[in-house]
C-alpha cells in the first residue's frame, strides 16, 4: 500500500532525509519512530506531496508520488503535525469546506462529513466554532478531516502531541479502530506510544532508517524484572539455571536485590523465574516485564549499525 | 473549479467573520461621502462621477494591501497551506481562488459604491460615457492592485510583512514615471509604460482605450502568475 525507495530531501546543503526505504502493507498501522529533528515529518511531507523529494520516490496505493500525485492525494488522509484548522469557523462547515477541497461531490458530501464526524467521535461540538474547541477535540476535527475522502492511506504526523493523559488513550483507541480497512502510518517521538499502536515499528534516526523491527521487539517481553530479599550472588546462581535466560544484571535497592533477566526464547519464563526462586529459599517480592527506553532501542539499533559497517 | 469557488466562498465569509471588512468598507465610504459631500453638495456642485472616482481609487490604493495581506500569510501561518497542498487541487486553483476571494469583496465595495453614480444620475445630468469610463478604470485598478497584493502575501509568512511589502508594490507602480524619469532612454520610456497612474488618466477623461485596459489586464495575470510560480517553486 505504502512503498518508498529511496527518499532523500536535502534543504539546501542540509541533510534532513537519506535513502529512506520501507513498505507498508494494506491494514497495517506503521510507525516511524524517531528525536525531533530525525526526519519523520518530512518523510510524511513528501509522501503526502506538500513538497518534492530531493531524489528517490515512494508509491501510495499504487502511484507515484511524483508522476501522479492528484491520484495519490485523492487516496490520502493526513493530518500534519500542525493542525490544519480555521478557527473562526464552525466545525461543520470547516468539514464542509475540505471536503469540497478534496473534491467530494456535492450529492455525497453530507453522509461523508456525518461519517467523519461519527468516526472522530466530534458529533456533539459539530456546531461549534473551531478554536473555542479543547486542544483533545481540536485534533478530534483534524483526524475527521483527514478521514473525509475515506482514505485507503492514512498519514498521522504526531497525533497525541499536546494531549493529556485521557485524551491520549482516546485517540490511541480510535487510531486503533481505523487501522484494519485502512493502511496508517504515524509518527511519535515516544515509544510506547508507537508500541501500543503500530505492529511495525521503523526507527528514524538522523534521516535514516535506523531499523525495522515490530511491537514485541521493542515491548522487550523478553526482559523481567525480579525484585527479591536474600543474597545477591546466591539468586543471580538461582535464577541462571533457569532455561533460556540469556543474561542477568544485578543491583541493589535498598534491602532488596534487583536482577534483570533477559531471556533468548520467545516464551514466557515468569513461571519458571518464581519456582527458581521459590526452590532456592528466597522472598519474592516483585515480578515484572520490562519494556525497553527509547534510549536503549536506539543505542541497540544504532551500534548494530556502526558494527555492520 | 469548484474548488476554486469553494476557497473564494470561504475566502469572502472569512472578511466578514474577522473585522477587517468592516474596517476597510467603514474608512473608505467615511472618506468618500465627506468627500462627496463636499463636491457634489456642499461647493459648486459638479455633476462629474469622475471626481470621487479618482479619490476611490487613491484611497483604495492605500487599503488594498490591508486586504490582501492575510490570503497567503495566514494559511501559511496556521498550518492549513499545509491542507491544501495535500488535498488533490493545484497551486493555480489555490491562488486564483484566492484571488477571486478578494475581487468578490471588491465587489462589494464596489457595488455600495454604486451610490454615488445613481446619487449623481438623479440629482443632475452626468456625461454618462464618462461616468462608466471612470467606474471600469476603478474596477480595472482594483483588481490590479489585489493581484498585487496577493503576491506579496506569497512572499512572507506575516501579515504585517506581506502588507508592507503589497503598500511598496503599489507606491512603485503607481509613481513609475516619475521613478523612470531617472533613468534615461529606452528602459526609462519603458519604465513609465508600468506606470498605473498614467494608464488611469484615460479612463478619467472618459475614454476607453483598448492599450490601456489590456495594460490592467495583463499587469493582474502577472502578478496571478508570479504568485502561482513563487508557491510552486517553494515546494521544490
Amino acid at each position: 500500500m505504502i512503498k518508498v525507495s529511496r527518499l532523500t530531501k536535502y534543504y539546501g546543503p542540509t541533510r534532513a532525509v537519506e535513502d529512506v526505504t520501507f513498505e507498508a502493507e494494506k491494514g497495517e498501522i506503521v510507525g516511524l519512530l524517531g528525536p525531533n529533528g530525525a526526519g519523520k515529518t518530512t518523510i510524511m511531507r513528501m509522501l503526502t506531496g506538500y513538497f518534492a523529494p530531493t531524489s528517490g520516490t515512494a508509491k501510495i496505493a499504487g502511484f507515484d508520488i511524483i508522476e501522479e500525485p492528484m491520484e495519490v492525494k485523492k487516496r490520502l488522509g493526513y493530518l500534519p503535525e500542525v493542525l490544519p484548522l480555521y478557527y473562526e469557523m464552525v466545525v461543520s462547515d470547516y468539514l464542509e469546506f475540505v471536503s469540497q477541497i478534496k473534491g467530494i461531490t456535492f450529492k455525497e458530501r453530507r453522509a461523508k462529513v456525518a461519517k467523519a464526524l461519527g468516526l472522530a467521535r466530534i458529533e456533539d461540538v459539530k456546531h461549534r466554532i473551531i478554536g473555542r474547541l479543547s486542544r483533545g477535540y481540536k485534533q478530534r476535527v483534524g483526524i475527521a478531516q483527514a478521514l473525509l475522502n475515506d482514505p485507503e492511506v492514512l498519514i498521522l504526523d504526531e497525533p497525541t502531541i499536546g494531549l493529556d493523559p485521557k485524551q491520549i488513550i482516546e485517540i490511541r483507541e480510535l487510531i486503533k479502530s481505523l487501522g484494519g480497512s485502512r493502511t496508517v502510518l504515524l509518527s511519535s517521538h515516544i515509544l510506547p506510544e508507537v508500541s501500543m499502536t503500530c505492529e511495525k515499528i521503523i526507527i528514524i534516526n538522523k534521516g535514516r532508517v535506523a531499523a525495522v523491527t515490530d511491537k514485541a521487539a521493542i515491548e522487550g517481553k523478553d526482559r523481567i524484572i525480579v525484585k527479591l530479599l536474600g543474597e545477591p550472588a546466591k539468586a543471580a546462581a538461582a535464577l541462571s539455571k533457569v532455561k533460556s535466560v540469556a543474561n542477568i544484571e544485578q543491583s541493589l535497592e535498598g534491602p532488596f536485590t534487583v536482577l534483570t533477566l533477559e531471556s533468548s526464547g520467545k516464551e514466557d519464563i515468569r513461571q519458571d523465574v518464581f519456582k527458581a526462586v521459590v526452590e532456592s529459599g528466597l522472598i519474592l517480592v516483585e515480578m515484572r516485564q520490562a519494556s525497553h527506553t527509547l534510549e536503549e532501542v536506539f543505542l541497540k539499533y544504532t551500534a548494530k549499525e556502526e558494527d555492520a559497517r | 473549479m469548484n474548488a476554486i469557488w469553494s476557497i473564494s466562498k470561504r475566502e469572502l465569509r472569512n472578511y466578514f467573520v474577522s473585522p477587517i471588512a468592516y474596517i476597510i468598507l467603514a474608512v473608505f465610504f467615511i472618506i468618500c461621502g465627506l468627500f462627496g459631500y463636499i463636491v457634489y453638495v456642499a461647493k459648486a456642485p459638479y455633476a462629474q462621477l469622475v471626481y470621487i472616482m479618482s479619490l476611490m481609487t487613491s484611497i483604495f490604493m492605500f487599503l488594498s494591501p490591508m486586504l490582501t495581506m492575510r490570503l497567503l500569510s495566514e494559511e501559511k501561518k496556521q498550518g492549513t497551506m499545509e491542507m491544501l497542498y495535500t488535498s488533490p487541487i493545484t497551486v493555480a486553483e489555490i491562488v486564483l481562488g484566492k484571488y477571486l476571494g478578494a475581487l468578490l469583496f471588491f465587489g462589494v465595495l464596489f457595488f455600495i459604491s454604486l451610490e454615488f453614480p445613481v446619487f449623481l444620475m438623479i440629482y443632475g445630468k452626468p456625461d454618462l460615457p464618462a461616468m462608466l469610463a471612470s467606474m471600469l478604470g476603478f474596477l480595472l485598478v482594483g483588481g490590479t492592485l489585489i493581484a498585487m497584493g496577493l503576491f506579496a502575501s506569497s512572499l512572507a509568512e506575516s501579515q504585517i510583512v506581506s502588507a508592507i511589502i503589497g503598500f511598496a508594490l503599489v507606491i512603485v507602480f503607481w509613481i513609475m514615471e516619475f521613478f523612470s524619469s531617472a533613468v534615461s532612454g529606452s528602459v526609462g520610456n519603458w519604465l513609465a509604460t508600468l506606470s498605473l497612474s498614467k494608464h488611469l488618466e484615460s479612463f478619467n477623461k472618459g475614454v476607453l482605450d483598448g492599450g490601456d485596459i489590456f495594460f490592467f489586464l495583463a499587469m493582474s495575470f502577472m502578478f496571478v502568475f508570479l504568485t502561482i510560480r513563487r508557491l510552486d517553486w517553494k515546494r521544490w
